[in-house]
C-alpha cells in the first residue's frame, strides 16, 4: 500500500466525502454565478408565467437577443468603448491626485489639519448635482465628463489612501527616521506599501462611482456611451434596449471589480487571500 | 297628511338630483404640458364642456412623452396629449394599444407656432435657410426621435443642406433661447412665446415659422390609454365631444374674435404663457376645430424614424390613429363653421 492510499483511508475514515452538492455551494465561484442565474431565472419564469408586464419588463431570454443583435450590428461596442474611455481618463485624472494627496497628509499632520476639513466639507455634495456647474466651467464636451468622474473617484480613494497611511504602526516611522530614511524612501517604502491594500478598496468603490455618474453625465450633450443610450431608449421607449444598457453596465462594473482585485492580488502580494483561506478552513 | 309626507319626499329627491349627478360623474385622468396647444382641455375644464358629459376631470402634469406612455399603457392615465414621436410608434410596435385620437397641435397655414430665429447682429447673413451652413443652432430634441428633428430634416432638405453642415446644439427651448442672447449660437429653433419674445426684445428675426418649414406637420396629438378607449368606449366619446367643443371655442376666439378675452384668462390662468398681452402677438397652434390628425404626414414621419434607427419595424400608423371618437363627436357637433 502506497503512501497516498494511506492518506486516502484514513481521510475516509474520520469524515464522510462531501457530496457534489455540498462541493458546489461550498465554492466561491458557484455561488458568485449561482445567485444572478438564479434571478435571470426566475425572471424569465415570472415573465413567462404573466406575472410580469412583458411589454415593461421583456423576459431576460429576449433582452439576451437583443444583446446579441446589439453587439453584432456594432452599436453597443461603440457605447461601451466611449463609457469606457471616458471611464479610464476621468479615474486616472481622479485618482492619481488622490492617492498622492493622500499619502502626503497621511505623513503631513500639519497639511491634514490644513486641508482636510475643506476636502470632508466637499465631499458629502452628490457629485452628480455638481455636474450642471462643471458644465458651465468645462462646456458640453467631453472634458466634462473626464471631471465628473475624476471628483467622484478622487474622494473614494484619497479618504482610504489616507486612512492606509494613518493607520500604519508608528513604529515603522520612528524606525525608517532612526535608520536616516529620506522623506521620499518613507513614502515609497512605508507609506505606499502599507496603504496599497486601502488605495485598492479605494479604488475599486470609485469605479463603482465612476460608473454612476458617467451614466448620468452621458445623458447630456453627447450621442454616445451607454448612459445616452439609455437615455435614448427610454425616449423613444425601446425598453429592451434600456434593459441591455442597463445589464452591460451592471456587467462593466462587476467586470471591473474582478479586473481590480487581480490587480491587487499581483501587487500586493503579501495580502492574505480571503477566497483561499476560506476554502482551507 | 299623507299626500304632503310624499310630496315633501319627491321634492327633496328632486333637489338632490344634480348633487347625485355630480357624485356620479365619470372621473377622468388627464395628463396636460401647461401648453398653449392643451387649451381644448383646458376651455373645456373651464367652460364646464366636461360636465355637461357627466365627467369629472382631473389634470395632471407630466414632462415627457415616455412618462405618458407608461402612465397611459399601466391606467394610471385615460387621456393625455403628446408628440407622435418616435416613442409613440415603438410603444404601437411593442404591443401597447394607446391611441392616437386627434389633433392637439399642428403646422396649419399661419399657425405656425415653432419657428427658426437667427440673431440679430446675423441677420444680414443669414437671409435664408441655405445660409445657416457652417453656424451653430440651437435645435431641441435632437437625438431621441422627435417631430423637431423632422421638421429640421425638411429644413435641411429645402435649403439642400447635410446636418453635418451645420453645427447643432441640442438644447432646451429655454435654453436655446438664452444661448441666443448671450451669442452662443448664431440661430434657434423656438416655441411660442419665446419665439416672438426673441424678435420683441431685439435678440433676434424670425427666418422661418413651422407652417412654412413643414406644412401641416402634426406637432401634438390627443391620446386615448387602451383601457380607456376600449373599456370606457362611451365615457371616451363624450370625452371627445367636451374636447372638441373646447377646440371650437379657442377658433372661435382666435380665428373670429368671439369671446376672445375669456379664452385668454382662461389660458393665461393654466398655461405657462401668463401675460395676457402676449396672445395679441404670438402665433397661436394650430388645433383642428374637426379633430381629425394629419394621418399622411404621421406615416410620413414613422418612415422617417424608421430610415434612421429610431424604429426597429415599421408600424401601421392606421392602427394608431384611431378615428372613431372624432366621427362620432362629429355627428353631434357637425362641421366647423
Amino acid at each position: 500500500m502506497s503512501d497516498q492510499e494511506e492518506v486516502i483511508r484514513i481521510i475516509g475514515a474520520s469524515e464522510h466525502r462531501p457530496s457534489l452538492w455540498a462541493r458546489l455551494t461550498g465554492s466561491n465561484w458557484f455561488m458568485a454565478i449561482a445567485s444572478p442565474v438564479l434571478m435571470l431565472l426566475l425572471w424569465e419564469a415570472a415573465s413567462r408565467a404573466g406575472l410580469l408586464d412583458r411589454r415593461f419588463f421583456p423576459a431576460p431570454s429576449s433582452v439576451l437577443g437583443e444583446l446579441v443583435a446589439l453587439t453584432a450590428s456594432g452599436e453597443l461596442l461603440v457605447h461601451v468603448g466611449w463609457t469606457l474611455q471616458r471611464v479610464a481618463i476621468g479615474f486616472c485624472f481622479g485618482a492619481v491626485p488622490a492617492i498622492l494627496l493622500g499619502l502626503v497628509m497621511g505623513l503631513s499632520p500639519g497639511l491634514n489639519a490644513l486641508l482636510r476639513p475643506a476636502i470632508a466639507a466637499i465631499y458629502p455634495i452628490p457629485k452628480v448635482a455638481l455636474f450642471p456647474l462643471i458644465m458651465l466651467i468645462f462646456g458640453l464636451g467631453e472634458t466634462s465628463k473626464w471631471v465628473i468622474v475624476a471628483i467622484a473617484v478622487f474622494f473614494q480613494v484619497f479618504f482610504s489612501t489616507l486612512a492606509g497611511v494613518m493607520n500604519i504602526d508608528r513604529i515603522y516611522l520612528d524606525v525608517a527616521v532612526n535608520f536616516g530614511a529620506s522623506r521620499w524612501q518613507a513614502y515609497r517604502t512605508i507609506a505606499l506599501p502599507a496603504a496599497l491594500p486601502f488605495i485598492f478598496t479605494g479604488c475599486q468603490l470609485g469605479l463603482g462611482m465612476a460608473l454612476i455618474v458617467v451614466v448620468v453625465a452621458e445623458q447630456f450633450g453627447t450621442k454616445t456611451g451607454l448612459g445616452f443610450m439609455i437615455w435614448r431608449s427610454w425616449q423613444i421607449f425601446e425598453v429592451r434596449d434600456m434593459f441591455v444598457a442597463l445589464i452591460v453596465v451592471a456587467l462593466l462594473g462587476y467586470g471591473s471589480q474582478l479586473a481590480m482585485m487581480s490587480l491587487e492580488r499581483w501587487l500586493v502580494r503579501w495580502k492574505p487571500r480571503q477566497g483561499r483561506e476560506q476554502v482551507g478552513t | 297628511m299623507k299626500l304632503l309626507k310624499w310630496c315633501a319626499v319627491l321634492l327633496t329627491a328632486a333637489l338632490c338630483l344634480p348633487a347625485a349627478a355630480s357624485l356620479a360623474a365619470d372621473p377622468v385622468k388627464v395628463s396636460v404640458y401647461q401648453s398653449v396647444s392643451d387649451a381644448g382641455i383646458y376651455i373645456a375644464a373651464d367652460k364646464g364642456y366636461f360636465a355637461e358629459q357627466g365627467i369629472a376631470i382631473d389634470l395632471i402634469q407630466l414632462d415627457s412623452v415616455s412618462s405618458v406612455v407608461t402612465a397611459l399603457a399601466s391606467g394610471q392615465m385615460d387621456v393625455a396629449g403628446g408628440a407622435p414621436s418616435a416613442a409613440i410608434y415603438n410603444s404601437a410596435r411593442q404591443g401597447i394599444g394607446i391611441r392616437v385620437v386627434a389633433d392637439k397641435g399642428s403646422m396649419q397655414k399661419g399657425g405656425g407656432y415653432i419657428g427658426l430665429v437667427v440673431r440679430k447682429e446675423m441677420a444680414d447673413k443669414i437671409k435664408s435657410p441655405a445660409d445657416l451652413k457652417g453656424h451653430n443652432v440651437a435645435w431641441s430634441g435632437v437625438g431621441v426621435g422627435t417631430t423637431n428633428e423632422v421638421a429640421l430634416d425638411h429644413l435641411l432638405k429645402s435649403a439642400g443642406l447635410k446636418e453635418s453642415e451645420l453645427s447643432l446644439q441640442n438644447l432646451t427651448f429655454g435654453d436655446s433661447l438664452a444661448a441666443l442672447a448671450s451669442g452662443s449660437v448664431d440661430a434657434a429653433y423656438l416655441i411660442e412665446p419665446l419665439m416672438q419674445s426673441a424678435e420683441q426684445r431685439g435678440i433676434g428675426k424670425i427666418l422661418v415659422t413651422g407652417d412654412e418649414m413643414y406644412p401641416n406637420q402634426q406637432v401634438a396629438v390627443l391620446l386615448f390609454g387602451p383601457d380607456f378607449a376600449a373599456k370606457r368606449a362611451d365615457v371616451a366619446r363624450r370625452f371627445m365631444v367636451a374636447y372638441l367643443k373646447g377646440v371650437r371655442a379657442y377658433n372661435d376666439a382666435f380665428r373670429k374674435d368671439i369671446d376672445r378675452a375669456t379664452i385668454v384668462s382662461i389660458l393665461t390662468k393654466n398655461t405657462s404663457v401668463k401675460k395676457p398681452e402676449l396672445y395679441e402677438k404670438m402665433v397661436m397652434p394650430g388645433l383642428n376645430p374637426d379633430g381629425k390628425v394629419n394621418a399622411e404626414g404621421m406615416t410620413a414621419d414613422m418612415q422617417w424614424f424608421l430610415s434612421r434607427g429610431f424604429l426597429k419595424e415599421p408600424v401601421d400608423v392606421a392602427k394608431v390613429v384611431d378615428n372613431s371618437f372624432v366621427d362620432q363627436a362629429m355627428k353631434q357637433l357637425g362641421p366647423y363653421k
